[in-house]
């Protein structure tokens, strides 16, 4: 059966939508542009895509965007395995829940910023200071969605596995974290767009490699084409790295019901 | 079965980029030879006209000859650079003179090792219009302050990028010299760009702006009312200097004394060849500048003790400083 017009143009809708708004703020862009008294605060579509293409000619540009992107990769997946490790243990044990859970909500409104004097101490202006901010900015929000999602699996189900002789480690690899996969997968996305901005930051403020230090050293150069060329980068690495992000949790997770069609 | 093959490719992805990632920065240890071989310094510096010498003594093999290896990060926030200077994960600092001097009172443990960039000694005989030729940081007034002098900037308010720093130092004694009081004047911290933009809003009565902004400034018609590091300090005494934690700079008298050195001879060589300095600060830090554009700068080769006394007895006069201090003690013997 052939798929309708009307179908065809619902489907097309989304992502006609998402161009007008594209070309919407392109629009209030330009025209801001002409409105400030100050080309360095707001400077005109034109300079900034020129400034672009000088920075895609530049083999140092790409080197600082594998940099950021690899400080990011690597704060995530270290945040990951602690967020979740300790999210498992403070979700399945009352003992570590009561001896954490002061320590852990003190601990996750301090922005990680507030840390990198800390962390230049220990770890000095290094692509590892970078990771370590990165860790500690997404690691206790990993740990918090994890541990709920631990604790909304149903009490029946992790009764009826140890009624049926399942071990406590084949309970939590059966039943406990795949209960608390929808939980894990959405901390893990919302997370994702995070460990670029502590990236960037580390680099800013802290010397880290990538790209917050070339826009650093665009900053006090004056050159505001060049800092509104990174920005249009930083977008839109965030919005690859949140497709990713996405999709990854899509095909990991196809199997569970609330990732399902229709649902 | 996919889902396996998706996620171990995906991490063997992560694995490489983010190895590489960590695999660059600033590096282990600092101020040691291997061996026979060269001593490693990690050196903080930033994206200025300034620490030109530095970046150029690595270019040119001066460093390699005195037996250095240096290793650049641009750390631009000082209190972070300082920080990684007494954790030991930098050996040397681009630290302004006024800073240096307030470091020091706050008990940090700072020794001035060598001069960055300073007062070219030419600016002395200069006319007071001309005193901007040696230097790009200026005191420019917005249109709306009515600021035509330093007579009118009693109650002012004056943008500078950081507070109890070299900025508002040399303008209150500036100020000060010319009989100015400065107790009403209202202090901003604010960035170089909106620092610019709020003098061309007439948000600000007054700031101070360096190479670039300084130079919008002037095309935006702003008149510059003072150059207050021509005006305080001494001519051809170090604004800037290469510093380290004094305990690495205790335990590593030949690494401070090759560095010395080295950066005499670039700063000798930097000063007879300026223009070329210039171009390649300018392709350096991506400036949108020619070499005409920017000041006769100057690079003197050691800081000298007594200019710099000078300078810390200026403060106290003016009770920037509650009291003076022996500035022998926050300086590294010379080299030889």
């Amino acid at each position: 059966m052939k798929p309708s017009r009307r179908t065809g143009r619902i489907a097309a809708a989304p992502i006609l939508f998402g161009a007008l708004g594209i070309v919407l703020l392109l629009v209030a862009w330009q025209w801001g542009s002409t409105r400030v008294t100050s080309e360095g605060a707001l400077p005109a579509i034109p300079i900034v895509a020129q400034a672009l293409g000088g920075l895609f000619a530049e083999g140092a540009f790409w080197t600082d965007v594998l940099l950021t992107l690899g400080i990011a990769l690597l704060g995530w997946a270290i945040a990951a395995v602690v967020g979740v490790a300790l999210g498992v243990l403070v979700g399945t044990s009352d003992i570590v829940f009561s001896a954490t859970r002061v320590v852990l909500e003190f601990l996750r409104p301090i922005p990680a910023i507030v840390i990198l004097p800390l962390a230049m101490l220990v770890l000095g202006p290094t692509g590892e200071m970078g990771v370590f901010l990165v860790v500690f900015g997404v690691m206790l929000p990993i740990a918090a969605q994890t541990a709920a999602g631990v604790e909304s699996i149903d009490p029946v189900m992790r009764n009826t596995a140890r009624s049926f002789g399942m071990k406590s480690g084949e309970i939590l690899w059966r039943v406990i974290l795949p209960g608390a996969s929808p939980f894990i997968g959405t901390a893990m996305r919302v997370a994702a767009p995070v460990t670029l901005i502590m990236a960037v930051v580390a680099g800013m403020l802290g010397g880290a490699p990538g790209i917050g230090s070339a826009l650093t050293v665009a900053q006090s150069s004056g050159r505001s084409d060049l800092i509104f060329a990174y920005v249009v980068v930083l977008g839109v690495l965030g919005l690859l790295v949140q497709a990713a992000a996405g999709r990854t949790e899509r095909r990991l997770l196809h199997w569970h019901s609330s990732y399902r069609k229709g649902n | 079965m996919k889902i396996r093959k998706l996620g171990l490719l995906s991490l063997a992805a992560a694995a490489i980029v983010s190895l590489a990632a960590c695999s660059s920065g600033a590096p282990a240890g600092g101020g040691e030879a291997a061996d026979d071989g060269p001593i490693k310094i990690r050196i903080q510096s930033q994206a200025s006209i300034a620490a030109e010498p530095m970046y150029m003594c690595i270019e040119d093999g001066t460093f390699e000859k005195e037996g250095l290896e240096v290793e650049v990060s641009e750390v631009p926030d000082l209190p972070a650079a300082t920080a990684a200077l007494q954790a030991g994960k930098l050996d040397l600092a681009f630290v302004p003179t006024i800073s240096g001097l307030t470091m020091a009172r706050q008990n940090v443990p700072i020794t001035m090792i060598t001069a960055a960039d300073g007062i070219n000694p030419a600016a002395a005989d200069a006319a007071p219009e001309d005193q901007r030729n040696f230097t790009s940081a200026g005191v420019y007034a917005s249109k709306g302050s009515g600021i035509e002098s330093l007579k009118d900037m009693a109650g002012a308010s004056i943008a500078v990028p950081e507070l109890k720093g070299q900025p508002d130092g040399t303008i209150t004694s500036v100020l000060h010299e010319d009989g100015v009081k400065t107790d009403g004047i209202e202090w901003l911290k604010l960035g170089f760009q909106p620092a610019l933009d709020a003098l061309k809003a007439d948000q600000v009565d007054a700031a101070f702006l360096v190479s670039p902004f300084s130079l919008e400034a002037d095309k935006a018609g702003l008149k510059r009312v003072m150059n207050p590091s021509v005006e305080f300090f001494p001519t051809g005494s170090a604004t800037t200097s290469w510093a380290g934690n004094s305990d690495w700079v205790k335990k590593n008298p030949e690494a401070v004394k090759r560095f010395q050195s080295a950066m005499a001879s670039c700063s000798e060589w930097a000063n007879d060849n300026i223009d070329e300095v210039k171009q390649h600060a300018i392709d350096r830090a991506g400036l949108k500048l020619t070499p005409a554009d920017m000041p006769q700068s100057y690079w003197p080769s050691a800081i000298d003790p007594a200019q710099l006394q000078e300078v810390d007895d200026k403060l106290v006069a003016i009770e920037f400083f509650p009291e003076a201090i022996d500035v022998k003690t926050i300086l590294a013997a010379p080299a030889k």
